[in-house]
């Protein structure tokens, strides 16, 4: 055979497994998988402040449950458009008591944001701690976290999420236990 | 309306492509060479699609017409009218319109210049190969990347505009058209060698036929390139011009294939040898347009840049599978035909010098491809997730490049056939005291370090001896010596000579500190002070911008910022860049003052000779566009000859 | 021929001056960078710690900073950010596992190819020495002799690959090839205080004129070696130089003191130095300031002995 034929058939084989590679590899599209991040599977990170209403929270109390962690702010149009879903969540999970939500206010002045659930509804816990978004490695809002009732960080959503993302993304990691 | 009819002239545009390509396909296997002139109908079609399809997108943008979902998605009444226009471009669907229109010129001007040709079977295989890539574009319109979908949108809406990073400055409406004409340039002469491979003609009337298409093609690509690189440095803020960015790298590809191949090109006009690498390298670099295209846009690997949408992706691979294939298959099936007559005479010879340039330019190709789809490579085998960085393709990319210039400024002397050492040497000694000469200079400002003064050395041979081309042709042809390939493309050289400079100074003399300032605090950076005044808020529906009033060593005062688009809630840092001769002042905020304290977090980054890369690119241009001028040709042949 | 000659030794010779003339120490702020440059923040896309501006870029630059002027190597440096956040926070993959591939196969496809090249223009260069000749003369065949060389070629180039894997995974791209990155500045300061407390004066001054050339503002190297100085100018007979002498060691001090003025040890030195002035006054000054910080221990019979002299 002709050393230009071996050659170009070498080179077919090497396009073969690029393609194969490019084809196979990368991200899925499976929406409730979330995004990737370094503390999922690790304890969640210490969020512990003061509400806008003046009481203080603990993610520690919040043991036994679910809890969404939702980064948050009133300058961000995301944040605003997924409120009314989480003003559902809210509803919802205070009716099932399953979990609970909390958002961490990122970078927005205490008044503002208390005029805007004020205006908006919503009676979840509201906590002021920026540094927190660095422990999360938080790249930009809105992202929501999820963490087991165990305590364990296990998805996590960058982007606008929906009330109904959340329980199922809920349901399956409880489906892949039980 | 506006989106029916649009579609209508997207679908209009796959009709005539496939049933042009498809009918003049059959029309040559079947040797019914008469029906060829209708081809001309069909591309006239073609072109009617595209640039009604690209109307229509404009119209609805300016009409606001947020009944389209693109107009939606990119559209806003407060977008200015230039970045409105430019907004059609600014995602994916949009971009393919682009594409098209651009495609569709390209034809258009193919069709016109080669009118007389058109009992040519080559040239109407040429045409199918275009009207099919045509064909797969308008199917991507038909098909995942719909732009003229309709949506309902509740009374009173206002779309959010192009992403706000794309509206911070003119030029950024410019680089993609720039990079398009570049990369769809390549499709003329890709589609001239799959005709040829398929006629069976290997001889090389059809190279020189697309030649200039292809420089032209070229000069589109390097100057897209450059102004993306001159726009991060200025207007993003992250204090560099090139980060090995998978999508920057799935541009740089294709060129450094190009490049080899605009170069190895001559060698197979002028003596028939290269064949294969020629052929092997303008595939190389269509294919590596559609995998760049891919890479951008499927989101397979993680960019600051990309504009995923996992749609396309399946389709773009496919097409990168099928013209890989094909195009492999037929130099495979022709390999005996496209032998060369003759061989390279001698180690020391324009040829070899070229073929040289094609083994590094393909090395340097490989690396980058290598190192972007690494992880992937990594991931599948392993698990285990890497990065690779800039550190690593500089480290590779340093050796190659400087090699590169030694090649630049020898292949420049080295005559056709063999060469007499005393001519070679005698031709080189001016070269090579101008880079000891730039070596000195650098040592006497300062510049310390084997590897920059190095590269110093070489862009100074390098810039000589290209230098001493263009004297030398003036001499003889007055201005007609700036004109013409040979000509324009020492030019060009020049131009990269004066980047090299640039790139080798700001890598390694670079200064970039951090310093916290309070308010009428001083720092130094190399000598030079910087006194924070004072900061400031700016705000609108859009933004809200945080600036330091910074005054430098001759009293002016500059304002770096930071920006919150409220769109999306991301900070963009805006620097503020003192340009001088010699070296820039770069300030960026990296802090900014908060409620209580006014002391900020300022970069200052000293970057020397930055000006040279865009002076350097602009020469680029400058020499592309000689190099196309007519009537070189005689000249350049007198000159080889000597 | 003698131009050619010239041309090479003036070349060589201000590569080697280049070369040899760069001074070796890194200082911390250059250091910072470089190691900055070389992790990549663990939530952008690929850009390094020193490009990001993202909170965690920022973290990873305060720990870095932290770490380097605490005296850590580069090795644990690395060590650490590898086990907080990943493999991935390297810019540079490692050098080992199967990421070392990544630096095998551009060597080994560069070498093989010029090896190829090599083979090629001289087979075709002189078609006497081809050995074998094919069915086509139009392709020049490559000699037997060749494969065996182009089989050294592949093994040098795959060893070279694994050695430029081994030598980059390890250290940042712009790591000076000395050796001597892994001393930081406060190494160096260590040092040069044991070379003075072994009584070479003098060379305890010369080695921190060397870390200030790096560290211009290390308040700790100005100090000491002001302090040193004004020992050294004390053996010296009387006369300019020995005036000089004080003068400088002086100005070294108080230049610390203005650059930190809450470092004490610049106190308890200068107050002791203004005592061999003979300016009562200044000495008393100084005392008070100390007494406002925490003096280190050892100051405390000189300073307690220097107070009621100076009657502060």
């Amino acid at each position: 055979m002709n050393k230009t034929k071996i050659v170009a058939l070498g080179v077919w084989l090497a396009l073969v497994g690029l393609i194969v590679l490019l084809a196979v590899g990368g991200n899925d599209g499976d929406p409730t998988a979330g995004v990737s991040s370094r503390i999922i599977g690790q304890r969640v990170p210490e969020i512990r402040g003061d509400t806008l209403d003046g009481g203080a929270y603990n993610i520690d109390n919040a043991r036994g449950k679910w809890v969404a962690v939702n980064f948050f702010a009133t300058w961000c149009p995301g944040c605003v458009a997924e409120h009314p879903e989480l003003v559902k969540f809210n509803e919802q999970a205070k009716e099932n008591g399953q979990a609970e939500l909390v958002a961490i206010v990122f970078n927005d002045p205490a008044d503002v944001v208390a005029e805007f659930f004020a205006e908006n509804g919503g009676d979840w816990p509201v906590v002021q701690a920026s540094t927190v978004a660095v422990d999360f490695q938080v790249s930009q809002i809105p992202e929501t976290f999820l963490v087991a009732p165990s305590g364990v960080v296990t998805h996590r959503f960058q982007g606008e999420v929906t009330a109904e993302l959340l329980w199922r993304a809920i349901a399956n990691a409880e489906g892949d236990d039980g | 309306m506006n989106a029916s009819l649009g579609f209508a002239f997207v679908a209009l545009g796959l009709t005539a492509s496939v049933l042009g390509s498809l009918g003049g396909a059959w029309a040559l296997l079947t040797n019914r060479l008469h029906i060829l002139s209708t081809i001309r109908q069909w591309v006239f079609l073609v072109v009617v699609a595209a640039v009604g399809a690209f109307t229509m997108m404009e119209v609805a943008l300016f009409q606001r017409d947020y009944s389209v979902a693109y107009v939606a998605k990119v559209g806003s009444s407060s977008t200015p009218a230039l970045f409105n226009f430019a907004a059609l471009w600014s995602s994916l669907e949009g971009s393919i319109l682009l594409w098209v229109l651009v495609l569709a010129g390209y034809i258009a001007a193919v069709v016109w210049k080669f009118s007389k040709e058109f009992d040519d079977p080559l040239f109407a295989w040429a045409l199918v190969v275009l009207l099919a890539v045509s064909a797969f574009f308008f199917a991507l319109m038909v098909g995942p990347a719909n732009p003229f979908v309709t949506t309902e949108v509740p009374v009173g809406f206002d779309g959010p505009g192009p992403n706000p990073l794309l509206q911070n400055h003119i030029l950024m409406a410019f680089h993609p058209p720039l990079l398009y004409l570049g990369y769809v340039g390549f499709t003329v002469p890709f589609a001239f060698a799959i005709a040829a491979l398929i006629v069976g003609r290997m001889g090389e009337g059809w190279l020189v036929a697309t030649r200039r298409w292809t420089v032209a093609a070229w000069g589109f690509l390097t100057y897209g390139i450059i102004l993306g690189a001159w726009w991060s440095y200025e207007v993003l803020g992250w204090g560099g011009y090139w980060a090995w960015d998978p999508v920057e790298n799935a541009s740089l590809l294709p060129w450094l294939t190009g490049t080899a191949y605009i170069h190895s090109v001559i060698v197979q006009e002028r003596r028939g040898l290269l064949r294969v690498w020629n052929l092997s390298l303008l595939v190389s670099t269509f294919a590596l347009t559609i995998l760049g295209t891919f890479i951008t846009r499927s989101g397979v690997i993680e960019s600051v840049h990309a504009f995923a949408d996992g749609a396309v992706g399946p389709w773009l691979l496919v097409f990168f599978a099928i013209i890989t294939t094909i195009s492999v298959g037929l130099i495979a099936w022709r390999a005996d035909e496209i032998a060369s007559p003759g061989t390279i005479g001698s180690p020391w010879s324009r040829e070899a010098a070229f073929l040289a340039n094609n083994w590094l330019f393909g090395a340097f190709a490989f690396v980058v491809l290598l190192g972007t789809v690494f992880p992937l490579l990594a991931e599948a085998y392993d698990g285990t997730r890497l990065t690779i960085g800039g550190p690593y393709f500089e480290s590779m990319a340093v050796p190659l490049g400087l090699m590169l210039l030694f090649l630049m400024a020898v292949s420049t002397v080295l005559p056709w056939g063999r060469a007499s050492t005393q001519v070679v040497s005698r031709r080189l000694t001016w070269p090579a005291v101008a880079g000891v000469a730039a070596m000195a200079v650098a040592v006497v400002s300062g510049a310390r370090g084997f590897t920059p003064i190095l590269a110093f050395g070489l862009s100074g041979f390098a810039g000589g001896s290209a230098l001493r081309q263009v004297v030398l042709s003036v001499r003889r042809h007055r201005f007609r010596g700036l004109v013409g390939r040979a000509n324009g493309g020492m030019i060009v050289h020049l131009g990269l000579v004066l980047v090299a400079f640039g790139l080798a100074a700001g890598e390694n003399y670079r200064s970039d500190r951090t310093f916290t300032m309070e308010p009428g605090e001083t720092v130094h950076a190399q000598g030079r002070p910087f006194t924070y005044q004072e900061a400031g808020l700016e705000q609108d529906d859009r933004v809200v911008r945080t600036y330091a009033a910074i005054e430098l060593e001759n009293g002016d005062v500059y304002h770096p910022s930071v920006t919150a688009y409220r769109v999306d809630g991301r900070l963009i840092g805006t620097p503020s860049v003192k340009t001088g001769v010699f070296s820039d002042q770069y300030l960026v905020l990296h802090k900014l003052p908060e409620p209580g304290s006014d002391a900020i977090q300022l970069r200052v980054i000293i970057q020397p000779l930055a000006l040279w890369l865009w002076a350097g690119g602009i020469v680029m241009a400058l020499g592309t566009v000689l190099a196309l001028v007519p009537g070189g040709k005689r000249v350049a042949k007198e000159l080889t000859n000597e | 021929m003698i131009r050619w000659l010239a041309i090479g030794v003036a070349a060589i010779g201000l590569l080697v001056f280049a070369s040899v003339d760069n001074n070796g120490l890194e200082s911390d702020d250059d250091r910072i960078r470089r190691l900055a440059e070389s992790y990549a923040c663990p939530v952008c896309d690929g850009e390094s710690v020193a490009d990001s501006s993202a909170a965690v870029a920022a973290t990873i630059r305060s720990f870095i900073a932290e770490a380097v002027t605490d005296g850590a190597t580069d090795t644990e440096v690395r060590d650490e950010l590898v086990a907080a956040y990943g493999q991935e926070v390297l810019l540079n993959p490692p050098g080992d596992g199967f990421a070392s591939l990544v630096w095998v196969l551009p060597v080994l496809v560069l070498g093989l190819g010029g090896a190829g090249l090599v083979l090629y223009i001289r087979a075709s260069a002189d078609p006497d020495a081809a050995g074998e000749s094919s069915a086509d003369s139009s392709q020049p065949s490559v000699p037997s002799r060749g494969w065996l060389m182009v089989g050294g070629v592949a093994l040098l180039a795959v060893l070279a690959g694994f050695g430029l894997a081994r030598f980059s995974g390890e250290r940042g791209i712009n790591g000076q090839i000395t050796g001597e990155i892994d001393r930081s500045t406060r190494g160096q300061v260590l040092e040069c205080q044991q070379q003075g407390a072994d009584g070479d004066l003098l060379g305890a001054v010369q080695c921190f004129d060397e870390v200030l050339v790096t560290n211009p503002d290390n308040t700790e190297a100005l100090t000491y070696r002001g302090w040193y100085l004004t020992l050294a100018s004390s053996s010296l007979p009387d006369g300019p130089e020995r005036q000089a002498a004080q003068e400088s060691g002086l100005d070294s001090v108080s230049r610390a003191l203005e650059i930190d003025p809450g470092y004490p040890d610049g106190y308890a030195f200068r107050a002791v130095i203004m005592d061999r002035l003979g300016d009562g006054e200044a000495v008393c000054a100084d005392l008070s300031s100390l007494d406002d910080l925490n003096p280190p221990p050892f100051f405390e019979q000189q300073t307690a002995r220097l107070a009621e002299a100076h009657n502060c």
